[in-house]
């Protein structure tokens, strides 16, 4: 392996080329970094508790004044946000359980695993909940026709599927992604 | 505080390996493998707690730089796939025209290598124990002892011919 070694001592005699930040510089960065994190995570928490309490205490309220029709729309809308953020949370935090430090091949399966469930839930769970949201956005049309303006109905109207349509479409790039990761890992196991 | 001093001392020492191996593993991008780096090293911090002792320190901060380099993918698949050649001005003064060539070519053979060959390659060109690097990868030595083997004569091949 003569020729081989001839390699190695070329590819050891390469120049670094963007050369790392000194240790001190770097750990600044890092701090700046897990802070903006974490305020980013805090802000999303609050975000979510303040979303669900406004639903709930809209939808406790609702359950007392609004029609059948109205209750059961709402209910079936807020029931799949709240489910899907629930998989969402449930996502992040499958996906953070899975070490970086474990060994290569038992690192791909793991995280083979978590993308194959990922993209279930997303290929088949996500369309049935965006199903029951789009029911109950359709239970709510007749009582938008009632009680807001023309004007205002239109602009609910196109901007409640508009949003929906929307959706479909990063759904459908999601799970083309994970597909790719899927193929990806895939490759890595056979080799 | 002695958290920190550690780090720093992993840093120092690590830094420069992880940086090659990111930046042999994304065809020369050094963008690409800066940001890779910085990412390993930010986990390093996270999890250095959790680090256990009689584990060697090479092994878990390769194992971390693998894995990272792997997930890439969530990120960007097409700046991985695409070629880059930024070479020649990152060489050292001493190289001829041929070496730079042949270089260029090592990076290009690489690449044509399977995900775990590409990994395996730039550990043994980076000199790391045989025995560690059965260890990043989770296989036996004697497994990896032939893998190693045959990568060796496809790269060797490639650079000589462009054929894997």
């Amino acid at each position: 392996m003569e020729k081989f070694d001839e390699l190695k001592n070329l590819w050891n005699r390469q120049s670094l080329g963007l050369i790392p930040t000194q240790a001190d510089e770097f750990l600044v960065k890092i701090e700046s970094h897990i802070k903006q994190m974490r305020t980013g995570q805090q802000k999303t928490l609050f975000t979510l508790i303040i979303l669900l309490v406004i639903l709930i205490s809209y939808s406790l309220w609702v359950l007392h004044t609004g029609t059948s029709r109205y209750t059961l729309g709402l209910g079936l809308m807020i029931g799949a946000i709240m489910v899907r953020v629930t998989f969402e949370g449930l996502s992040i935090f499958k996906f953070n359980s899975v070490k970086p430090d474990l060994a290569m091949i038992e690192f791909r399966e793991k995280i083979t695993k978590f993308y194959f469930w990922k993209n279930r839930v997303n290929r088949i769970f996500i369309p049935i909940l965006y199903g029951i949201y789009l029911l109950g956005f359709t239970f709510l049309v007749p009582v938008f026709k009632d009680t807001l303006s023309s004007g205002m109905f239109l602009y609910v109207i196109l901007s409640g599927y508009g949003f929906l349509f929307l959706f479909t479409f990063v759904v459908r790039k999601k799970v083309r992604k994970e597909k790719m990761i899927l193929e990806f890992l895939k490759r890595v196991s056979e080799t | 505080m002695e958290r920190k001093a550690e780090f720093t001392k992993i840093f120092d020492a690590y830094y420069p390996k992880v940086f090659r191996l990111c930046k042999g593993y994304f065809n020369g991008d050094e963008q690409l493998a800066l940001d890779t780096s910085q990412e390993v090293f930010l986990k390093v911090w996270e999890n250095i707690n959790s680090f256990k002792q009689d584990s060697e320190l090479g092994t878990w901060i390769y194992k971390i730089a693998v894995n990272t380099c792997l997930m890439q993918i969530r990120k960007d698949n097409s700046r991985k796939e695409k070629n880059f050649t930024p070479f020649f001005q990152l060489l050292s003064e001493n190289y001829s025209y041929e070496e730079e060539l042949k270089i260029k070519k090592m990076y290009d053979c690489i690449q044509k290598l399977d995900e775990r060959g590409k990994v395996i390659i730039l550990m043994v060109l980076d000199e790391v124990p045989y025995p560690q690097i059965a260890k990043i990868i989770g296989i036996k030595e004697d497994a990896l002892r032939v893998n190693i083997h045959r990568i060796k004569k496809k790269l060797t091949l490639c650079v000589q011919n462009g054929e894997v």
